[in-house]
């Protein structure tokens, strides 16, 4: 193990319930929707007389997951039996417990997320019998479900699952409430997609946003504020791109132009993240920790998704 | 600026291609009356036809270069200079952001994803093509047969395969460079899985010259063999790097900072997964001791998230 590097101290804003002594919490968000978390990873479970509707299953949660089940259907007096459970996305992840469950439950989710889990060919996740295009309503025990999928963002096949009579959202990978994202904008593929995400969420009616990370569940103002820390982002990107001049760097390494490039990309990468570090320190947990990584990948999609800065030869 | 220029190891001879002119461009002939063109970082290609001149991508590093080059190679083979047709690699804007130098009635070809994608990016740089295909299509231009054929995301969601047979030429951008190591995040691609299976769609057509895009020089089928091999060696290191290093240590450390044991656990795990990669490819791909880091971060979390190695199922 390297040095471990010292970070600012995290927000209480960021944290949510103590977990259990199996290493879980669970709760309700509404009625008979509930949710569970390891305080980094989050699924969660509708009860109904169908048997249980399960959203995710996150590895780090595991056994955990049908032990959080077990304790609310005890509670309840309601059965127990996970016989649905639905794919935010093909990462293994958020759906690496799902061989935990019933092979007779009825695997849900995009037709896109069955194809990569066909790819992935992981025992672990079964792939999805159950597929939609671009929506599907399901009725499940009386619950209404509706899934829909707006183009790519994280991943080609992330989906919003909306639970529009339990005022809620779910959606994965996108916004942390409380946190930065992680790596390269929480490791995502097309970041224009990514950026427009939020948005999309919104423009549905809720109350609680399931985020999928990390110990809390959100608010229509924690997606405003991550909203807000990405749009600082790409302004600082663009006025990031403006300011550096590749020359000095080009003139430096001569035959070795990926010197050059690492160079020039990590100098504007350092100049985006900097006043945006500043501005979500203690306001974002983490801000110290990422935002240098997710600027890195905004910044290259603005300059090869937007074209901005592209210098033409004369 | 604010550090002092790192330090590289130097650049082996076999990476480096021909020397630019004072205008900063050099064009070759590939085969017949295909040729190229660089500018020491970016390459394009272009086939002089009957029909005038068919334009392979339109990096805007070569930027009006482009038409010095054409222009060099026309007038010497008294063919026409006129360029009538441009097809895109992939929308990106690095590749095709010289796009509208061009007539605006140049007849642009490319995948149906990305005219989807340049019409959601909105560059007046980069004209959306009207001419569009799914999974193959064949052009006879000027009696020149090009092949275009999308065998599913890789560096891009949109990136094609540009099969000359005529020309013994393949052309594929951003997926091998050809004598260097990948730059960022394996070419700052959106999906590995496409991207390590990309070389060998491509090895199953027959070709000897290989148009990869970057950097300086043209590639063969050996560059493409090596390059599998780099990142073979990556995946396979990757998988032991997964196994070899406890994220428990880092999530004790820090506590409440999940994001900062995340960080700690991930950034160790692709250290140890570059590290004997570097060892190995210095001084025989260029830029192994500048990117090999990032590279080996990607294909780690690919081989995470897409393939689930190294996934703890809390008991």
């Amino acid at each position: 193990m390297s040095t471990l590097t010292d970070y600012a101290p995290i927000p209480a804003s960021a944290l949510g319930p103590a977990l259990n002594e199996q290493g879980y919490y669970v709760g309700r968000v509404e009625r008979n929707l509930y949710w569970v978390t390891d305080a980094v990873y989050q699924c969660a479970f509708l009860t109904t007389p169908d048997g249980v509707v399960l959203l995710d299953a996150p590895p780090t949660i595991g056994n955990n997951i049908q032990r959080a089940i077990d304790e609310i259907a005890a509670a309840n007096g309601v059965s127990n039996k996970v016989e649905y459970l639905i794919y935010s996305h093909h990462h293994a992840d958020h759906v690496g417990a799902a061989s935990l469950f019933d092979k007779n439950a009825t695997r849900i989710g995009h037709e896109e997320t069955r194809r990569l889990l066909l790819r992935d060919d992981d025992p672990a996740r079964p792939p999805n019998e159950e597929t939609f295009g671009d929506r599907r309503t399901l009725e499940i025990g009386g619950e209404r479900i509706d899934l829909s999928w707006h183009g790519p963002n994280h991943s080609p096949d992330n989906i919003v699952i909306h639970l529009p009579d339990h005022d809620t959202l779910m959606l994965i990978d996108i916004v942390n409430p409380g946190w930065v994202p992680i790596f390269q904008s929480n490791l995502s593929e097309d970041i224009p997609g990514y950026l427009e995400a939020p948005a999309n969420a919104l423009a549905y009616s809720w109350k609680h946003f399931i985020g999928g990370h990390n110990g809390r569940l959100g608010t229509r103002d924690d997606i405003t504020v991550h909203q807000q820390y990405m749009t600082d982002l790409v302004e600082s990107s663009r006025k990031a791109i403006d300011s550096v001049d590749g020359t000095p760097y080009y003139q430096q390494y001569g035959a070795n132009s990926w010197a050059a490039i690492k160079a020039i990309l990590e100098e504007t990468a350092r100049r985006t993240a900097e006043p945006v570090t500043e501005k979500w320190t203690g306001v974002l947990a983490a801000a110290d920790v990422f935002t240098e990584d997710v600027a890195f990948q905004v910044m290259q999609s603005v300059r090869l998704d937007l074209g901005y800065g592209s210098w033409v030869h004369p | 600026m604010t550090e002092a220029f790192p330090e590289f190891a130097p650049i082996p001879r076999s990476a480096l291609g021909p020397a630019v002119n004072e205008q900063g461009y050099y064009v070759g002939r590939v085969e017949r009356n295909l040729y190229w063109v660089t500018d020491g970082t970016y390459q394009s290609a272009f086939l002089t036809t009957s029909d005038g001149v068919v334009l392979l991508d339109a990096p805007p590093t070569l930027g009006n270069n482009i038409r010095r080059a054409v222009d060099e190679i026309a007038s010497t083979n008294g063919v026409s200079n006129e360029i009538n047709y441009l097809i895109y690699s992939h929308h990106h804007a690095d590749h095709a952001g010289a796009s509208s130098l061009f007539d605006k009635n140049v007849t642009r070809i490319g995948h149906e994803e990305t005219r989807r994608l340049l019409i959601r990016d909105d560059d007046p740089a980069r004209p959306p093509n009207e001419e569009t295909f799914q999974d193959r299509r064949t052009l006879e231009i000027g009696g020149e047969r090009i092949d275009l054929a999308w065998h599913g995301a890789n560096h891009s969601p949109d990136n094609i395969i540009i099969h000359l047979p005529d020309h013994d030429t393949l052309m594929l951008i951003d997926v091998v460079n050809p004598g260097w190591v990948p730059v960022y995040v394996s070419n700052l691609t959106e999906d590995i899985p496409g991207y390590l299976e990309a070389p060998a769609n491509a090895l199953a057509y027959s070709w000897k010259h290989f148009i990869g895009g970057h950097v300086g020089r043209l590639g063969t089928r050996d560059d493409v063999k090596l390059h599998q091999q780099y990142m073979a060696d990556i995946s396979e290191s990757g998988r032991k790097a997964i196994d070899a290093v406890d994220p428990r240590l880092y999530y004790a450390h820090y506590g409440e900072n999940k994001w900062a044991a995340a960080k700690g656990h991930l950034d160790e795990t692709t250290r140890l997964a570059a590290e004997p990669v570097i060892e190995k490819y210095t001084g025989v791909l260029a830029g192994a001791d500048i990117f090999t880091e990032s590279t080996a971060f990607w294909v780690m979390e690919s081989i995470r998230l897409d393939l689930g190695y190294g996934s703890q199922v809390h008991p």
